[in-house]
C-alpha cells in the first residue's frame, strides 16, 4: 500500500519536473540550460503522461477511483510544493543569486536582533507533527475490502463472486438505536450481464421478497448496508439471494463469525453487558 | 471561443463532482419493534440518518406466509398492532430492494437502557 502512495508521490513530482523542462522559462532553472525546443515539447508530453499514469495507479489500485482520485490530488499538490522548494537550491542556482534582480532592501531596527531559537523550534516541531500525522493516517489505510485475506471468494448458483464486510469494525449504531452494517460484492464480469439483482439479509429469508437490502452501484464493485437484527450470534447466518434475468433465485449463506467477526463480537459483548 | 471554454469548465466541474461522489448509505431503512405489554407491538420506522418514514408500508406475516396486518407508519412514524398469537415477522417495505424486517424473537419489552419514550405505553 505505502509502495502505492510512494509511486503516486514520485510519478507525480516527475511529471511536473518534464512540464517544468518543458518550459522556456523553468528549464534553466531546472537542469541548469535550456533545451532545444523539440526536446522541451517532448519533455512536456511526458510530464503530461506521468501525470496521468499516476493518476491511473491511485484509481487503480486505491480503495475505490474516487478515493484514489482524490489522493493523487493530494499527492499533486505534495509533489508540486516540493519541486517549488527544491528548485533555489540546486547548485546553479546561485547565479541567479548573487544577481539580484531587485535593489538591496534597506536595513531595518529588526535585523540586527538575532532570530529566535525558540521559533526554529517551534516551526520544525509543526512540520515534524505534520509528517508523523501523515504517516499515521497512512498506515491506518485499509486496503481494498475484496482484495484482504478476509474476503470470501464463493459460487451461488452459477455465478462465481467475492465478498466482503467494507470495514472490519463493530457495526455503526444508527437512528433508532439500530446497527448497521456494509457489505461489497463483486461479481464475475460475465455474471453482472446474468444477473438481475443480488440481495443480503442476516437470518435465512422467509419469502423472495423478504430477501433484504439490494446491492446497489454504478461500478462491478457493489455495496449494501444492512440492519442487523438485535439478537445476533456469531452463529446466525448472513444470507446472499441472487435473482437472475431469466427469473432463477439462488441463495448461499455463512455464519456471521465467518463474515464479520467483530460484529459477532460486539453483539456477544453487548449481550453480557445487558 | 469563449463558449467552448465556458462548456469544458463546467464539464471538468461537473465530472470531478461525478467521479468523487462515493455510493452513499444515505436512505437505508431501519425498524425497531418492542413490546409494550404482553399482548401490544409498537413499531418504529425510520432511515439510519435519523429520518422518520411516516406513510411508509409495514406488513406483519406470520410463518406460514400469511399477512396478518398490511397498514402503514403514522404521521408519528410508528405503528401498534395487536402481538400475534404464532410466530411472525414485521416487514418495512419501502421499494424494491430497500427494505428492513424484524422477525418476532427479536422483539421484547423495552431494555433497561431503552429511554425512548415511545417505548412505553
Amino acid at each position: 500500500m505505502s509502495v502505492t502512495h510512494l509511486a503516486i508521490f514520485v510519478l507525480s513530482l516527475l511529471g511536473f519536473a518534464g512540464l517544468a523542462v518543458g518550459t522556456e522559462r523553468y528549464a534553466p532553472q531546472l537542469v541548469g540550460f535550456k533545451p532545444a525546443k523539440p526536446a522541451r515539447k517532448a519533455f512536456w508530453i511526458l510530464g503530461w503522461l506521468l501525470l496521468a499514469v499516476a493518476l491511473v495507479l491511485a484509481a487503480q489500485t486505491l480503495q475505490t477511483a474516487a478515493v484514489g482520485v482524490t489522493l493523487w490530488l493530494g499527492w499533486l499538490s505534495l509533489a508540486g510544493l516540493s519541486l517549488v522548494f527544491l528548485l533555489p537550491e540546486l547548485p546553479w542556482q546561485r547565479s541567479v543569486k548573487t544577481a539580484p534582480r531587485r535593489a538591496p532592501r534597506k536595513a531595518t531596527t529588526n535585523d540586527d536582533k538575532p532570530v529566535r531559537k525558540s521559533r526554529h523550534w517551534i516551526g520544525l516541531s509543526l512540520l515534524a507533527v505534520t509528517v508523523a500525522v501523515c504517516v499515521v493516517a497512512l498506515l491506518r489505510v485499509e486496503t481494498m475490502p475484496l482484495h484482504r485475506d478476509d474476503a470470501i471468494k464463493g459460487k451461488v448458483g452459477p455465478w462465481s463472486f467475492t465478498l466482503a464486510e467494507i470495514d472490519r469494525d463493530p457495526p455503526e449504531v444508527m437512528y433508532l438505536d439500530v446497527p448497521l452494517k456494509a457489505y461489497r460484492i463483486r461479481f464475475c464480469d460475465a455474471c453482472d450481464l446474468e444477473i438481475l439483482r443480488a440481495y443480503l439479509k442476516v437470518n435465512e429469508p422467509r419469502a423472495l421478497r423478504v430477501s433484504g437490502m439490494a446491492f446497489g452501484g454504478n461500478g462491478r464493485d457493489r455495496d449494501v448496508e444492512i440492519q442487523l437484527p438485535s439478537n445476533l450470534t456469531g452463529d446466525s447466518e448472513l444470507w446472499l439471494t441472487a435473482v437472475g434475468k431469466d427469473g432463477s433465485v439462488h441463495r448461499t449463506s455463512w455464519p456471521m463469525s465467518r463474515v464479520s467477526p467483530a460484529s459477532a463480537a460486539w453483539f456477544a459483548q453487548q449481550e453480557t453487558a445487558r | 471561443m469563449k463558449a467552448a471554454r465556458f462548456v469544458l469548465r463546467h464539464a471538468l466541474v461537473c465530472s470531478l463532482f461525478g467521479g468523487l461522489a462515493s455510493p452513499a448509505f444515505a436512505h437505508e431503512p431501519v425498524l425497531r419493534c418492542v413490546l409494550l405489554d404482553e399482548s401490544t407491538v409498537r413499531c418504529r420506522g425510520g432511515y439510519a440518518e435519523g429520518e422518520d418514514a411516516p406513510g411508509v408500508n409495514l406488513e406483519v406475516v406470520d410463518y406460514a406466509g400469511e399477512t396478518l396486518l398490511a397498514s402503514k407508519l403514522g404521521k408519528d412514524s410508528m405503528l401498534t398492532f395487536p402481538r400475534p398469537k404464532t410466530g411472525y415477522y414485521v416487514l418495512l417495505d419501502v421499494g424494491p430492494g430497500s427494505q428492513a424486517i424484524v422477525e418476532h424473537d427479536e422483539i421484547g419489552p423495552p431494555r433497561s437502557r431503552d429511554m425512548a419514550r415511545w417505548m412505553r405505553n
